[in-house]
């Protein structure tokens, strides 16, 4: 056995080694290389392709497996097709459509061909909008503003994307105003500088996307503002607005210390300032200001108003404290008022400053309280009336001079 | 970086050339003892030369850089045999060879042959290796990536049928 493989093996040994192996192992080589050069391109292309559709799928996948995701995606403001670019008139432009119940739901800030944008999204109902509302853009001077009112809007569910617009390096600062109108809201962005700026209006979805850079060759100018006083936010300021609504109001602004005044017109010269001023006749109080460029315009808190709520607290310790604001409630209505403790009786008051005497030997008082509030029961003959206010010495002054229930 | 891997790539390229120059004889030997004939075991040397150049990067450990050419040339030759199985192309020379032998000694030799041919692949592998080429069972273990004792029973069973051939 061991013999007949030997010889197998000197067999094997004797195989005759051609001369063509050295060139069949160099073509070997050779083929292995382009083969292998085509691999590397093939390789590169599957993987580009491959890590694509990984990518794609992925996506697809993180937004059909988390809502969060799904919802954080929804937010991302994206810019769709252009409608137009606004001109602007004096200043002022507007479009859109009415809508109703419309969201300002994502503010988005980038910078494009030096321009710094402001991208602003508006959605209904958590989708976003396909058109935009209607909306008007103001743009003003000294201090520079853009002042949005966008219609049909309810809510601004982006105030935290403030924070974005103010990342914008010629953006000083942004602010709602406050709009006695529950289907509009405006805010006011103040740059810090003059800017040339440029506004598009998109859709699919819908967006503005303000565009401003600084504007170099603008020459400050001083101009002279003819203003009220300055007001914390709330009603009050939205009010005085309303009263001068008359006299085309210019802009609500916002002072160096964060509260609020109306700018009826700006003025070029004092004169002409003045001149309008006298002209205006309203109870509003108004004055001028002088103002140069960007500089915040400073803050006159309503000596007026606080002056009227001191002449309320000096009248009131003239009738002895005894005039309380109050809720009146009677068979058919509610309303605001006073009540006003007599030594016979006591006065309601309404809101029409109408005083009703009633006499304490014609009525019955009941008193119910509450744990921060109480409700008088005033039994006269023709009705029955509920006042109720907050607590205070109300009774102890009342069963000074009657006697309740 | 790049350079750096230019620089292994050429060291790779190197170490390839060594390692097809130092076994590029047994290889065309155990693909000669496959297919019986020149121009299929140099065409099995090239293709099995061309396969080992695209993948040679994989070869981890360089220990066995042999054995894993060894066992491409076995699976390219094997691969051949079976898309060639109905047309076998006897060499001439080989021809030659057995008619040029003694008649005692070549009958036997003959019939040896024509045993070891009947063996299937892997016993024909096996016997070649071990006996051909003088491997350790261990290093055919490895090149065939079979367990030693499968290795083993291979080899008995492969001897015990050519055994039962040559008696015949």
């Amino acid at each position: 056995m061991d013999n007949r493989l030997l010889d197998l093996k000197k067999e094997y040994d004797e195989i005759d080694i051609p001369a063509e192996l050295k060139s069949t192992v160099e073509t070997g080589i050779e083929r292995g290389k382009t083969q292998m050069k085509k691999n590397r391109i093939t390789n590169k292309f599957a993987k580009a392709i491959a890590g694509i559709a990984a990518a794609f799928l992925v996506l697809t996948m993180a937004v059909n497996v988390s809502p969060v995701l799904a919802g954080a995606m929804e937010e991302i403001p994206m810019l769709g097709r252009l409608v137009k670019v606004l001109q602007f008139n004096n200043g002022e432009s507007s479009g859109g459509e009415l809508t109703d119940a419309s969201d300002i739901s994502g503010i988005e800030a980038f910078e494009n061909a030096g321009y710094e944008s402001i991208v602003i999204n508006f959605s209904q109902d958590g989708i976003n909008q396909e058109s935009m509302g209607s909306y008007k853009i103001t743009y003003n001077e000294n201090p520079y503003t853009m002042t949005f009112e966008i219609g049909g809007a309810r809510r601004i569910s982006a105030v935290e994307d403030f924070e974005k617009i103010l990342q914008n390096k010629n953006v000083k600062d942004v602010y709602e105003i406050i709009t006695l109108d529950d289907s509009l809201i405006r805010f006011v962005i103040v740059f810090n500088n003059p800017v040339e700026y440029k506004v598009e209006e998109m859709e699919s979805p819908a967006s503005l996307v303000v565009s401003v850079r600084e504007d170099n060759e603008y020459v400050e100018k001083k101009t002279y503002s003819l203003r009220t006083d300055s007001h914390p936010y709330g009603e009050t300021i939205g009010i005085i607005e309303e009263k001068l609504m008359s006299y085309n109001a210019g802009r609500v602004l916002k002072d160096k210390d964060g509260l609020f005044f109306v700018e009826v017109e700006c003025f070029d010269t004092k004169e002409a300032a003045e001149q309008k001023l006298a002209e205006l006749s309203t109870d509003v109080k108004l004055f001028v200001e002088e103002r140069t460029g960007s500089e915040t315009p400073k803050s006159y808190p309503a000596q007026q108003e606080t002056g009227q709520r001191n002449e309320l607290t000096t009248e009131q310790p003239k009738n002895e404290q005894a005039l309380y604001a109050v809720s009146i409630i009677t068979d058919n209505n509610q309303y605001y008022g006073n009540v006003e403790i007599l030594v016979d009786g006591i006065n309601i008051i309404d809101e029409y400053n109408q005083v009703k005497h009633l006499a304490y030997q014609n009525i019955e008082l009941t008193k119910y309280n509450g744990e921060s509030s109480f409700i008088l029961e005033i039994i006269t003959p023709d009705n029955k009336i509920n006042v109720s206010g907050v607590f205070s010495d109300f009774f102890e002054e009342l069963e000074k001079y009657t006697e309740v229930k | 970086m790049a350079i750096a891997f230019k620089k292994q790539n050429r060291e790779r390229g190197d170490s390839f050339l060594k390692l097809i120059e130092a076994n590029q004889e047994q290889l065309y030997k155990m693909a000669y003892s496959y297919v019986k004939n020149k121009e299929d075991a140099l065409d099995i040397v090239q293709e099995s030369i061309c396969k080992a150049y695209v993948s040679y990067n994989k070869v981890k450990n360089t220990q066995y850089e042999k054995s894993w050419l060894i066992r491409i040339l076995i699976n390219t030759s094997i691969d051949f045999i079976r898309k060639n199985k109905k047309v076998i192309p006897l060499d001439i020379t080989y021809m030659e060879n057995v008619i040029d032998t003694k008649s005692e000694n070549h009958h036997t030799k003959l019939i040896l042959n024509e045993a070891l041919d009947k063996l299937n692949e892997k016993q024909k592998t096996v016997i070649i290796l071990r006996y051909f080429e003088d491997m350790k069972l261990d290093d055919i273990a490895i090149i065939l990536n079979t367990p030693v004792s499968t290795i083993k029973s291979i080899l008995y069973r492969a001897l015990d049928e050519m055994k039962i051939y040559v008696k015949e």
